[in-house]
């Protein structure tokens, strides 16, 4: 089970976040909160799976999406996701979740999500049962 | 209604960003039976900017652009336009036109970013 520290008038609250379980060939939709204010324009919306290390987040998998905002004359709040695609290229275990808007140096980058995701092995082919369920003469 | 001097349009942007140079094209049309000079004042807010041309004289029917300009302020301004004919001794004001043009953001910024919900799909 992950969790979120987040700073509020009473201190930290300690905010536990529940798993999701995905295995290749799922998507992990990742929903994002932004703000925004200004002109209008373009920028990625970006988000990866990973771990995060003594040496910053170690991405795995990640995908993105172009983010068009329109002018606002004041902050106003927005939600967009982007749907990250599970492969086999990511072993199983317990991953974090990051998300950022901008491309090499982001304008903005979301707090870590720990131990939110985990990805489960598909297993090799079974076959579980057999029984007759008609018969003919052909 | 105009007597002589019709402002039949006024072309200026919507929107502009602080600092830029608002251009403001006052069509009059000469709407009288006989050539007529013809001139346009106007003000953003309550600052007058100056035209291309003091006046011009316009044959019947005939309409001409006169080019204005202004510096736009850190806010959103209204803009009044007047039009002008000369009765042979004095300049009389005629036609009258208003027109608001906000102030567009320069910059773009991103404040904050959460994720908020992550499901399998």
């Amino acid at each position: 089970m992950g969790a979120v520290f987040i700073p509020s008038e009473f201190g930290i609250i300690f905010l536990p976040l529940a798993n999701v379980q995905v295995k290749a060939g799922d998507k992990l939709r990742l929903t994002c909160r932004y703000t925004h204010r200004g002109k209008a324009e373009s920028q990625p919306l970006y988000a990866a799976i990973g771990k995060t290390g003594w040496t910053g987040f170690d991405e795995v998998l990640h995908a993105s999406k172009t983010l068009s905002v329109p002018e606002d004359a004041s902050w106003q709040t927005r939600e967009d996701y982007v749907d990250i695609a599970i492969t086999t290229s990511i072993s199983a275990g317990v991953y974090d979740l990051y998300a950022k808007i901008g491309g090499t140096f982001p304008k903005v980058i979301s707090p870590t999500l720990q131990d939110v995701v985990e990805v489960t092995e598909v297993g090799d082919s079974d076959f579980g049962e057999i029984s007759i369920t008609d018969y003919a003469k052909v | 209604m105009a007597k002589y001097a019709d402002i039949i349009k006024v072309d200026a942007p919507s929107s502009a960003i602080d600092g830029a140079t608002v251009i403001v094209d006052v069509s009059v049309k000469n709407i009288g039976s006989s050539d007529q000079n013809l001139a346009v004042t106007a003000v953003f807010d309550s600052t007058s900017f100056p035209f291309q041309f003091d006046y011009l004289l316009v044959s019947p029917g005939q309409t001409v652009i006169f080019r204005g300009w202004f510096t736009m302020p850190s806010k959103n301004v209204g803009i009044t336009a007047w039009s002008w004919y000369w009765d042979g001794s004095d300049w009389v004001q005629d036609d009258r036109y208003e027109k608001q043009i906000s102030l567009s953001q320069a910059t773009s910024e991103f404040g904050s970013i959460e994720i908020i919900r992550y499901e399998r799909r």
